[in-house]
């Protein structure tokens, strides 16, 4: 019995003090090159607002793992729909992100990003550590930026400010729609809001 | 006394019967969606007409002093998470907590200025009731949203009511307690109360402009937000650690 123990123990201290996350400086170094790319956008004096959110919008289609987040934002639900309700709701929800992150992004003109580290969960997913700085208000963001790496590309999948995830935010709020008004009633108010953007 | 310590351990008892395990992702229920929808509405009009436009105004004050506000009020705020550090064990923040603010409540002139980080004492995370509660594996309870004072859950809402008896600020204010021998009047709690709500409110304009303007949901992502940064801070993380990785990772059926 006591062997037994020694035996677990000397186990445990030889597995654990070795026992760190990797990290994925390919991935830092996108995070980094996507945050440039979109303040190369941003400051272009000239083109104009309506030119810039194009390019903003390809950014967010080429870097985004847009599939993979919309299904994830239809939480639950996503078994209760059929392949053609999944596919009109991958649709609409391409473009309805697409608006609201250029959206977002126009407010980021002003801030420098800096890459801390990051984190391998496993082969196919990174967590990229990143702080934001406001130079207009002297605020400091934690970021936390969810990259998905498969077919020698980088995706982003989440964004978590100051431990609050964007991506979560997203699914209950389609959850709440999905519970009190059905899906119908969702794809509607998907199709008012890219009319109206 | 002994009636006061009554009170804590009915309500004790009462959130201990609703307690659940502590984690990431955990479902809240509504207590009242139709009310809490409506007070939501009611607290809506009353920022759009009241807080906002100051928030607006305060916006204008130069960096630096809204940097020395911001810093006073953390200082008297740290009155509460004293006795919440000590509560869940955490000497080592109580420490850091108390000298803190014996640092800057003298030589930074009442928390105006911050001596004590330059000193090299980090600010320790935040602490109240409500939280105390979290770390002692109290669940949440049900998500409900009250005229004024906002969403809040019977755990927060609790923690938020004995957290008078447990805020010397308010002992010294608007109760009986003496601060070195002298009464302080009670209205520097209503300006100390108001002043936090607006500089709260300030720092999230832009942000809350942009949620206000993409949500399909507005009330749906303010619940969600709030419940977020309550389990957050009761994890005492800042970041996506805990949140990611492990069984609970609600990404790992998304292929």
């Amino acid at each position: 019995m006591l062997k037994k123990i020694l035996k677990s123990l000397v186990l445990f201290f030889l597995i654990f003090p070795t026992y760190t996350f990797a990290t994925d400086t390919n991935a830092e170094l996108f995070v980094s090159k996507l945050s440039n790319d979109a303040k190369v956008i941003l400051l272009n004096k000239s083109s104009d607002n309506q030119a810039r959110l194009k390019q903003l919008d390809g950014l967010s289609l080429n870097n985004v793992d847009l599939d993979a987040v919309a299904n994830y934002t239809l939480g639950e639900y996503r078994q209760k729909l059929s392949d053609g309700e999944k596919s009109t709701f991958n649709r609409l929800f391409k473009d309805y992100f697409v608006k609201n992150v250029s959206s977002k992004l126009n407010d980021f003109a002003d801030q420098d990003l800096k890459v801390l580290g990051s984190k391998k969960l496993n082969e196919t997913n990174i967590v990229v550590n990143t702080k934001i700085f406001s130079k207009k208000d002297g605020q400091e963001i934690i970021v936390d930026w969810r990259i998905y790496f498969s077919n020698n590309k980088y995706l982003v999948r989440d964004l978590v400010v100051e431990g609050l995830s964007l991506a979560r935010t997203q699914r209950e709020e389609f959850a709440s729609i999905l519970v009190s008004k059905g899906f119908p009633e969702l794809v509607k108010i998907l199709e008012n809001y890219i009319k109206s953007n | 006394m002994f009636k006061r310590l009554g009170i804590i351990a009915l309500i004790l008892t009462f959130l201990s019967l609703s307690s659940q395990n502590l984690r990431a992702n955990e479902k809240i229920t509504e207590c009242a969606e139709g009310f809490s929808r409506a007070m939501f509405s009611f607290n809506m009009g009353l920022d759009k007409v009241i807080i906002k436009p100051i928030a607006q105004l305060y916006s204008f004050l130069p960096v630096g002093v809204r940097e020395s506000i911001n810093n006073a009020l953390l200082n008297i705020e740290s009155t509460v998470s004293f006795p919440n550090q000590i509560l869940q064990g955490n000497f080592n923040d109580a420490g850091l907590t108390l000298g803190r603010f014996l640092i800057n409540s003298t030589v930074g002139i009442a928390g105006i200025f911050d001596p004590a980080s330059a000193l090299g004492l980090a600010k320790p995370n935040r602490e109240d009731f409500g939280q105390t509660f979290g770390a002692w594996g109290v669940g949440q309870g049900c998500y409900i949203v009250l005229p004024v004072l906002g969403p809040t859950t019977p755990r927060d809402g609790v923690g938020r009511a004995l957290g008078i008896f447990g805020d010397y600020f308010y002992m010294v204010t608007v109760g009986d307690t003496k601060f070195l021998g002298n009464s302080v009047e009670e209205h520097w709690y209503w300006y100390e109360m108001s002043t936090d709500v607006v500089n709260f409110r300030a720092q999230n304009i832009k942000s809350f402009e942009n949620l206000e303007k993409n949500s399909l949901d507005l009330y749906a992502a303010v619940k969600s937000l709030y419940l977020q940064k309550r389990e957050n801070l009761v994890r005492n993380a800042k970041s996506s650690d805990g949140l990611y990785g492990g069984k609970e990772d609600d990404w790992k059926d998304i292929k």
